[in-house]
């Protein structure tokens, strides 16, 4: 269970306070999916680095599995159960050989090097890295470099895997291949958030956060978010594929039994006309 | 004297040409983009697409083979005046960060016309102008530039072209990070160039987005052009797009999946207006 | 991204896996026995010892099982700076002692003297500067940046008891180091960039580029914003693996000192020894 308590963050930056975040609360259950979007700017990132102890609410508390941001010996534990992959993986890599990397953040937490050894051999092997442990981080295809930043945080054995914006500049090929390692990690039972601009990537959530200056405005299921597309515009998102399709569809009169959010959605409602026509 | 703007044959680049390490990264690789039409250039990743178009402004010229004339200049000739094509040609690379090197943002974005010789209250204008067309407001002109957030330095780089007011305009990856506002914004800004006469040569690899926005598109794979032409064409091309590494569109993608399932749609659907009016058309019926 | 693949290469700075004795050595032998080549090479007076322990670096590429262009790749960012130098030195250089009657000049031209004993100086000053390039850059290509750091760190034990950091200062050095090439590429993108808005200058160079001040500042601020954006995350993403400096860490990687390393330890030091007596 990972919790935010009105969880406020300011900084200053020059001579003016930005407050970043105004009074977050959030509830994930374990081994929920969780998609938080916004603009750019409404504190998505700045509150993904607090679930992950990377930064210390100014006000209100976040708690991981009854660890609470306001004890300074927890934080330690706040990093290690929540793995965090961020958005360029080329400057997360601290190493220069694959199963290095892999090892590094097993080795601060003091795992004995053989239990690491393991470690580093699963971590790969889950990611489709195996075979790969001799070569040079930064020489990887830039789908590889996020399988390779995510690999190093499950060396931790975190609960939850958040990624913010970890697949936004891939290719639309290695970004879904990406999708598909993210649900089959998520499958094993962790609690994963998904930090995105890609409306494909939500509709695959179990909930769905929006965030705006610096506060959740709307937490519900992605269908539920998707069946007010004036509710997505005015937040600054999009509708995904399907569901626009299936908006303009009812916009001309047509009467579509269930509500339209993926792909699947929209193929099963479409070929029951089949059986109508 | 042709309708070409930018016309680009057999081009070939080596990184570290003339050492062991040196990298092949265009091998045959030709372009056509004609006056006042956005053309996409489109491949997966490490296809070559960045190196293709730096030959838009001379930042690459021809070594031994192949041609680039832009805009009439040929910039394999010693004697080219590239100087006078960069003023004309905008190339908004990929990398915002890497762009911008003045402190503020608004001395960033009149750093290429105050090289125009214009009068201060025109450069300022013209600084303005472009500020607001990628919508930032005035109170930018003062912001720190290493201060911005990865779409607000992706704004001002591109600001900082359009100050120029080019004729033609080279946009690498230039929604890359951003959010779907940013990206609307991008688009609308696109179409707004384009009825005013700006020729625009987009690199990209979303195909949904090039079916959006591009009238041709060239298709690049492994330093190889694979295919040109009207986007219709060449994007209803799957097996094509398949070989060179490319999904089909999304909205192809799901009518595809429509049609496995029994209801047949036809095959030219690229974009979701495609999809929702062909799925009307079969309903009406 | 669509291009950061073919830009990579073999480049000053890369680890280079192949299954060589070099790769397998102790890291705390390579520093050392590094070192006390560097320190050969440094203090080394003549002309053939110089060259000497040039061709030995060379070859010890070949015992790495290096790529031949490696070599070359680890030379290529520096070469700018190594013609300006070589030509000072000619210029304005001093001479070797003990040439004889090479001191005379071949070329005067004003108050400018070109001797033979003159270019044989600066042949050497870049021969050694070259010999020092090539040493850094085997270091980093044998040896992964965790190697190193747990190697430094165990060189720098003793520091701990007078209160120094061992742990933080391996860690900060190793990361430096393999910054270098990051920040290389930087540059380049950083000048095509730069250019890509410039009207003036109508020729690819980078010496026009680098010529006028203004521009040079001009390169030096994004390069840098680009670097401590860099440092920026890297740092928060070593927090996010729980790094806090040594205390409680583990290794995955063991160094330990066998046979080869005692010998290549043994041979450094005699080249040391051989330079400071010649």
């Amino acid at each position: 269970m990972i919790e935010a308590r009105s969880v406020e963050y300011a900084y200053q930056e020059g001579d003016r306070v930005v407050t970043a975040l105004r009074g977050v609360d959030l509830q994930i259950p374990r081994g929920t999916y969780l998609a938080l979007v916004g603009q750019n700017g409404s504190g998505k990132s700045t509150l993904a680095r607090c679930l992950s102890g990377l930064l210390v609410p100014t006000a209100g508390e976040v708690i991981v599995n009854g660890r609470s941001s306001l004890d300074p010996g927890a934080i330690l534990d706040l990093r290690a159960m929540v793995g965090m992959v961020f958005q360029d993986p080329e400057n997360q890599f601290v190493t220069s050989s694959v199963e290095d990397e892999v090892a590094f953040g097993a080795e601060n937490l003091g795992v004995p090097p053989g239990e690491i050894r393991e470690r580093v051999v699963r971590s790969l092997a889950m990611v489709g890295l195996a075979g790969a442990e001799a070569r040079d981080p930064h020489m990887l295809s830039a789908g590889d470099k996020v399988r390779l930043a995510i690999a190093a945080t499950l060396s931790m054995e975190p609960d939850c895997i958040l990624l913010d914006e970890a697949t936004a500049l891939l290719d639309p090929i290695s970004r879904r291949d990406l999708l598909a390692l993210v649900m089959r990690l998520h499958q094993q039972g962790r609690t994963t958030i998904v930090v995105t601009h890609h409306m494909d990537e939500v509709v695959e959530a179990d909930q769905v956060a929006v965030m705006d200056r610096g506060r959740i405005v709307w937490q519900a299921t992605p269908s539920e978010l998707f069946a007010s597309p004036e509710g997505v515009q005015a937040l600054g998102l999009s509708l995904p594929m399907s569901a626009g399709v299936a908006q303009g569809l009812r916009r001309r009169g047509l009467a579509l039994a269930e509500p339209v959010v993926t792909d699947d959605d929209l193929v099963r409602e479409v070929s029951q006309w089949r059986c109508t026509v | 004297m042709t309708a070409d703007v930018i016309r680009f044959e057999h081009l070939a680049w080596t990184f570290g040409s003339g050492t062991l390490d040196a990298q092949l990264a265009l091998q045959d690789a030709s372009l056509c983009v004609r006056q006042g039409e956005v053309s996409a250039l489109i491949g997966p990743s490490g296809a070559g697409k960045s190196t293709l178009v730096a030959f838009a402004n001379g930042l690459h010229r021809p070594r031994r083979t192949g041609q680039a004339l832009v805009l009439g200049c040929d910039t394999g000739d010693p004697a080219a005046d590239l100087g006078a094509l960069r003023a004309r040609v905008g190339l908004v690379l990929q990398y915002p960060q890497l762009q911008l090197f003045e402190r503020f943002v608004g001395d960033d974005v009149a750093y290429g016309p105050r090289q125009l010789g214009l009068s201060r209250p025109e450069l300022r204008s013209r600084v303005l102008n472009a500020m607001s067309l990628v919508g930032l407001g005035e109170e930018y002109v003062d912001r720190r530039t290493f201060s911005l957030s990865g779409g607000e330095m992706r704004r001002v780089a591109l600001a900082g072209v359009l100050a120029m007011q080019p004729e033609v305009l080279v946009l690498d990856e230039a929604t890359a990070g951003l959010d779907p506002a940013g990206r609307q914004k991008i688009h609308e800004l696109i179409r707004t160039l384009r009825a005013n006469g700006t020729t625009i040569l987009m690199v990209s690899n979303d195909l949904d987005q090039v079916a959006e926005l591009a009238d041709s598109v060239t298709i690049l794979s492994q330093g190889r052009t694979v295919a040109s032409g009207p986007v219709r064409t060449v994007l209803a091309d799957r097996e094509m797009l398949l070989a060179a590494g490319l999904a089909p569109t999304h909205a192809a993608a799901v009518a595809e999946e429509i049609s496995a399932h029994g209801v047949s749609l036809p095959g030219d659907v690229l974009t979701a207006s495609d999809l929702e009016e062909a799925l009307w058309q079969k309903l009406r019926r | 991204m669509a291009e950061a693949a073919s830009l990579r290469s073999v480049r000053l700075g890369r680890y280079w896996r192949t299954d060589s004795i070099l790769h397998l050595m102790d890291p705390r032998s390579k520093l050392v026995a590094g070192g006390l080549i560097t320190a050969a090479t440094v203090v080394a007076s003549s002309p053939w010892l110089v060259l000497m322990l040039f061709a030995g670096i060379v070859s010890l590429y070949m015992v790495a099982r290096l790529p031949r262009a490696a070599i070359l790749a680890a030379l290529r960012p520096v070469l700018p700076l190594l013609l300006v130098l070589g030509l000072f030195q000619v210029v304005l250089g001093g001479e070797p002692a003990g040439l004889g009657g090479a001191g005379i000049p071949l070329l005067s031209w004003g108050p400018i003297h070109v001797s033979l004993a003159r270019l044989i100086g600066a042949g050497l000053s870049v021969a050694r500067l070259v010999s020092l390039v090539l040493l850094a850059a085997l270091l980093l290509a044998t040896t992964t940046i965790s190697a190193l750091v747990t190697g430094l760190e165990m060189l720098l034990r003793p520091l701990n008891r007078l209160g120094l950091p061992g742990h933080q200062l391996a860690m900060v050095g190793s990361i430096a180091l393999r910054f270098m090439p990051i920040l290389a590429e930087g540059l380049e993108a950083v000048q095509r960039a730069q250019l890509a808005r410039t009207l003036g200058a109508d020729r690819l160079s980078r010496w026009q580029v680098a010529r006028n001040a203004r521009r040079t500042a001009a390169l030096i601020v994004p390069l840098f914003a680009d670097a401590f954006r860099r440092v920026d995350d890297l740092t928060t993403a070593m927090l996010a693996r729980c790094y806090r400096g040594g205390r409680g860490r583990t290794y995955y990687r063991h160094a330990r000192m066998g046979g080869t390393d005692w010998v290549a330890l043994g041979l450094a030091a005699a080249v040391l020894a051989f330079a400071l007596a010649f």
